[in-house]
């Protein structure tokens, strides 16, 4: 009897879940809108200035004191090798949690907290341009909005940091 | 789940225990009589032994079983302390060891033919029935004492019976006479083979209002080594550990209505508070716990400096309004308060360096036994107490620089006999705080080191031109800590492979501490180390680098200068030179190294810090200087990557991320070196 009502809740709490999808924390660079899974994303704050990392790729702009935490920041932009913007109050950059290192991203600006089932993710297509899709989980599709799903753990694959400081020895 | 939990508490408690066989066994050696360090010993094994069997591992259980025999023989004089008997002993410890170590690494122990060995031999020691030598102090001739208990004027209202007293002495020898002369004077006289202190137990029930004074007599004279009792709790305590059943002379008290019930659970409770205040008064915390404690006070305290900033700022503002004085003192206080909270979070990671130089104690009587010499290591201020962290790295270096006394430092009986030395060389091992460091000695009283023979070596490898006459005996002795350099004339197996000086000095550098050295020949050699108190607090200097500020150890600093023009000269146009008084240094961009923008270029305009690394100087230019500053570390790969050059992280006064500079590997980039 019991192990049944344990079964009962299991599938509701699947059914709710999948009523909603998954969560994803939206967010604009340079007018592309972008999610990330909400369950990574600890806190967004916003920009007061970094302290500057020597001889780490330029992507890495630095890192910031969170309440007593040393946090390195990358910038999106340069990743994507996209133009750069200059920093102001309204940047901001969102604090995520990776393979249990904490990490900041700078975008644009925050959009919205959106749910998205398996059938509104479609695959990442091919491109034409020469365009690296190896971060990109998928596209999400909701009424008029295109959001492009990042792979949080492969935009931030320390092996690229490392890379690039055993360039400098 | 529960089996992990009681392995993780066997190993923990294991680990003291090996170290206390160890020190016990190596102690014992010199002291071969001391049965309190034989049951010291045996309590060792035995709580190994029960921790074992609670974890499951029987191995561990069987094999120090035949440990606690020995000891067990020892115990009851059924066995003597023999030299090969300590050293198969220790063998023992070794194997026990070895299990341990197998524990934490894979949960289990394999069967080993040497254990069996090593068992074997124990074996074999149990059946040596040896006879006792006479010479025991503790089974003594007979003597004769004189007891007299004397009634205080007021005592006599107490209705003294002495009788259960005389039937308790006359259990520990004979009684020749008892004397009653008047109601308030007894005269016991004892023939006994106890020691003394067997007969002052007897009393320590013994209300203040009676004297007593044991007296031993041979013959007629009276030997004037007289003993009052004490009933204090000192005796309380040599009571509690001694054999004798002290509740049955309470008993015999309280039935006889000597002393009161609550007197007697007093007295009882007292030995038993004893007993707990020994074993209760540490804990074990995780060191995690601690680091986090550490991390969080010193959040708390730049949280709090900011605050404090803040309110400056408003005082300023509103200077005629009192509330904002008031904020100020407030905040002020709290600061002072959180200040002093860091402080003593930073003591709880503080140990006692005694436990890692016991250690030692075990080294050098191994190989000073293998080398046949014959060496006594002492120790001074094992007290001084340690950041954790610096202690257990500072294990390897020590054992090292100990390692090279004994086998180079210390002569043979022989040589040292030729001149006219004690036979037995010494090391001192001594430790000491002096202001933010804690300093670390070393020294022999042996031959001394050889200058010549550093010259020579240190030519055959390029590390000087000439014979070295153009140095001073400070270089020659610091060439030591050059890759390469020994002076040993043939190569053991400890030490004269001449690696090794070079990496102890790294380590200690990495430890941000110094090593110094001085050597009279002849009459021996010391080592210097000079350490942080810990290693989550570096002493800094603060530098701005363009828009960046960057934290160098103020330990590597030796100067800050600001050149002339005329000072500068380069070379081949491009490396660049620093006079500093009378020395050329080389110049190190810090803006260059690591590609910062700055306007300031000109060295003449900037400033420049005079550092030193592994006993090599340079220069480094900064653009200013902002002053000192105590910083808490954080590691910067806890979320990012180690940045080559950065040794960590702190936190400035305004909240801002500030770099450490790892001046050691700075050197090396700077010169391309790996």
């Amino acid at each position: 009897m019991k192990d049944d009502t344990y079964d009962y809740i299991d599938d509701t709490f699947d059914n709710m879940v999948s009523s909603e999808g998954d969560q994803y924390v939206t967010f604009t660079v340079a007018e592309e809108e972008y999610g990330i899974d909400i369950l990574q994303v600890q806190e967004i704050i916003s920009y007061k200035g970094f302290t500057k990392i020597p001889n780490v790729s330029s992507f890495v702009k630095g890192v910031l004191n969170l309440r007593g935490a040393v946090v390195p920041v990358i910038d999106l932009r340069i990743k994507f090798k996209m133009e750069e913007k200059k920093y102001n109050k309204y940047t901001v950059i969102v604090i995520v949690v990776v393979s249990g290192k904490t990490m900041g991203i700078i975008v644009d600006a925050v959009s919205d907290v959106v749910g998205l089932n398996k059938n509104e993710i479609q695959p990442t297509p091919e491109f034409a341009a020469k365009i690296n899709t190896d971060f990109i989980k998928g596209m999400g599709k909701k009424k008029d909005s295109f959001i492009i799903l990042l792979d949080i753990e492969k935009i931030l694959s320390f092996e690229e940091f490392q890379q690039v400081s055993a360039i400098i020895k | 789940m529960l089996d992990n939990k009681l392995a993780n508490m066997f190993l923990m408690e294991i680990e003291e225990m090996i170290v206390e066989l160890e020190e016990g066994l190596v102690s014992l050696e010199k002291n071969p009589l001391n049965y309190g360090l034989i049951n010291q010993i045996f309590r060792a094994a035995h709580t190994i032994k029960g921790g074992a069997g609670m974890a499951g591992y029987f191995l561990i259980v069987d094999f120090v079983h035949v440990m606690e025999d020995i000891l067990d023989k020892l115990r009851s004089k059924k066995l003597t302390v023999t030299k090969e008997m300590i050293s198969e002993l220790l063998k023992a410890v070794d194997v026990v060891k070895q299990m341990k170590n197998e524990i934490s690494s894979k949960d289990s122990i394999d069967e080993n033919p040497s254990y069996q060995i090593i068992q074997d031999n124990l074996k074999k020691l149990l059946q040596n029935k040896e006879e006792i030598k006479e010479s025991l102090p503790e089974i003594l001739v007979e003597k004769q004492y004189e007891i007299i208990l004397k009634l205080k004027p007021d005592g006599l209202k107490l209705n003294f019976d002495p009788n259960p007293l005389i039937e308790e002495i006359s259990k520990i020898g004979k009684i020749t006479s008892v004397i009653n002369p008047d109601p308030t004077l007894w005269n016991i006289l004892l023939k006994t083979k106890e020691p003394i202190s067997a007969i002052k137990n007897i009393f320590l029930f013994i209300s203040d209002d009676i004297s007593i004074t044991i007296q031993e007599i041979s013959g007629n004279a009276v030997i004037p080594a007289k003993a009052e009792i004490q009933s204090d709790s000192t005796t309380l305590e040599k009571k509690a550990e001694a054999n004798f059943s002290d509740k049955k002379i309470g008993e015999i008290l309280l039935e006889e209505g000597k002393i009161t019930e609550d007197v007697l659970q007093d007295a009882l409770s007292k030995q038993v508070s004893f007993r707990e205040s020994k074993s209760s008064s540490f804990i074990r915390v995780d060191t995690e716990k601690l680091d986090k404690l550490v991390n969080l006070v010193g959040e708390l305290v730049t949280g709090v400096s900011q605050i404090s900033g803040a309110a400056h700022r408003v005082k300023e503002k509103y200077i005629a309004d009192t509330d904002s004085d008031d904020l100020v003192t407030s905040i002020e206080s709290l600061d002072q308060i959180s200040r002093d909270l860091q402080e003593q979070v930073m003591l709880v990671r503080m140990v006692p360096v005694e436990f890692t130089f016991n250690r030692f104690q075990r080294l050098v009587r191994d190989i000073a036994n293998e080398l046949g010499k014959k060496i006594n290591l002492e120790m001074s201020g094992t007290e001084t107490e340690l950041d954790k962290n610096v202690i257990e790295r500072l294990s390897d270096p020590l054992n090292h620089l100990i390692r090279n006394c004994v086998d180079h430092g210390i002569e043979t009986p022989e040589e040292r006999r030729r001149f006219g030395k004690d036979e037995t060389g010494k090391i001192f091992l001594k430790a000491m705080q002096k202001g933010g460091n804690i300093i670390i000695e070393i020294s022999d009283d042996g031959k001394g080191i050889n200058r010549a023979k550093i010259c020579e070596a240190a030519r055959k490898n390029g590390l000087i031109a000439g014979d070295g006459s153009q140095l001073t005996d400070n270089q020659i002795l610091n060439l030591i800590f050059e890759p390469g350099i020994s002076t040993a004339e043939k190569i053991t197996d400890l030490s004269g492979r001449g690696v090794g000086m070079d990496v102890v000095r790294r380590n200690i550098e990495d430890l941000r501490g110094r090593i110094d050295i001085s050597s009279i020949v002849g009459k021996g050699t010391t080592f210097t180390i000079w350490l942080p108190l810990t290693l989550a607090i570096i002493d800094g200097m603060n530098v701005q680098v363009g828009t960046e500020i960057l934290t160098v150890p103020l330990l590597s600093i030796i100067e800050q200068i600001r050149p002339k023009k005329k000072d500068i000269k380069t070379v081949e146009g491009k490396g660049e030179l620093v006079n500093v008084r009378g020395t050329y240094f080389p110049l190190v961009r810090l803006h260059e190294l690591f590609h910062f923008q700055t306007d300031y270029i000109d060295p003449t305009k900037a400033l420049v810090l005079v550092l030193e690394s592994e006993g090599r100087h340079f220069c480094l230019m900064v653009d200013n200087v902002l002053g000192e500053q105590q910083a808490v570390i954080k590691a910067l790969d806890k979320n990012f990557i180690k940045i080559d050059g950065i040794s960590g992280a702190t936190i400035l006064g305004d909240g801002k991320i500030s770099l450490i500079l790892d001046i050691h590997r700075l050197e090396k980039i700077a010169f391309n070196k790996t």
